[in-house]
């Protein structure tokens, strides 16, 4: 049996009649340090007064999403849609196993006019090699094709937050 | 990685990607300051 691990996203979704936007806090290895991150954003403007607007979400580490391309667009993360879970066995493990420091958060995104980019979320990476190596697979697929250049590999902290100031 | 690397930010620890606060401030930026075409 091949061993999964997953990680925790925190990320904050905000809306209101004309706007939704959604940030990401961080990535996290146990629920302890996800309600620690939470703590430490409700600190801070904007999440302090949405403080009921946090989402935890689980994904698996070095899963590839969006493995067969796409047709059409479908927008920003946040604005047009938001991110789903990965569906989690028993049996997988929290990264917390792996001992790791940090992971690679991949993503896709390209401008379709000045207002609006399509953006895709790859999925999160154990080691820079293994999100290059999606890279390289998703570069040949349907519509990542003509934006091959518009992948982004972020090398974040575990438990860190990722936003330093509110909104 | 050292400290001094991280700081700088040039192997990119802090997040560009989406949802992040780099990510929303370009945006802010790039359309912020754009004057609609007519």
């Amino acid at each position: 049996m091949i061993m999964q691990y997953y990680i925790y996203i925190l990320d904050h979704t905000y809306s209101d009649d004309s706007n939704r936007n959604t940030k990401i806090l961080g990535f996290c290895d146990t629920m302890k340090n996800v309600e620690k991150l939470k703590s430490e954003a409700l600190k801070l403007p904007g999440f302090n007064r949405y403080s009921n607007n946090f989402i935890i979400n689980k994904y698996i580490i070095n899963k590839i999403h969006w493995k067969n391309g796409f047709e059409s667009p479908i927008g920003e993360i946040g604005r047009d849609y938001l991110l789903e879970s990965d569906l989690i066995d028993d049996n997988d493990l929290s990264i917390k196993e792996l001992n790791l420091e940090s992971i690679f958060s991949v993503s896709h995104s390209y401008t379709i006019n000045r207002y609006l980019d399509d953006e895709r979320f790859i999925g999160v990476f154990s080691s820079e090699e293994e999100a290059e190596k999606a890279i390289e697979e998703l570069k040949k697929q349907n519509g990542f094709i003509l934006n091959p250049d518009d992948f982004d590999i972020s090398e974040i902290d575990i438990n860190d937050l990722l936003w330093k100031s509110g909104f | 990685m050292d400290s001094m690397v991280k700081e700088s930010g040039i192997k990119g620890k802090a997040s560009k990607g989406l949802g992040s606060e780099f990510n929303k401030i370009k945006k802010w930026g790039d359309r912020g300051f754009e004057v609609k075409k007519k």
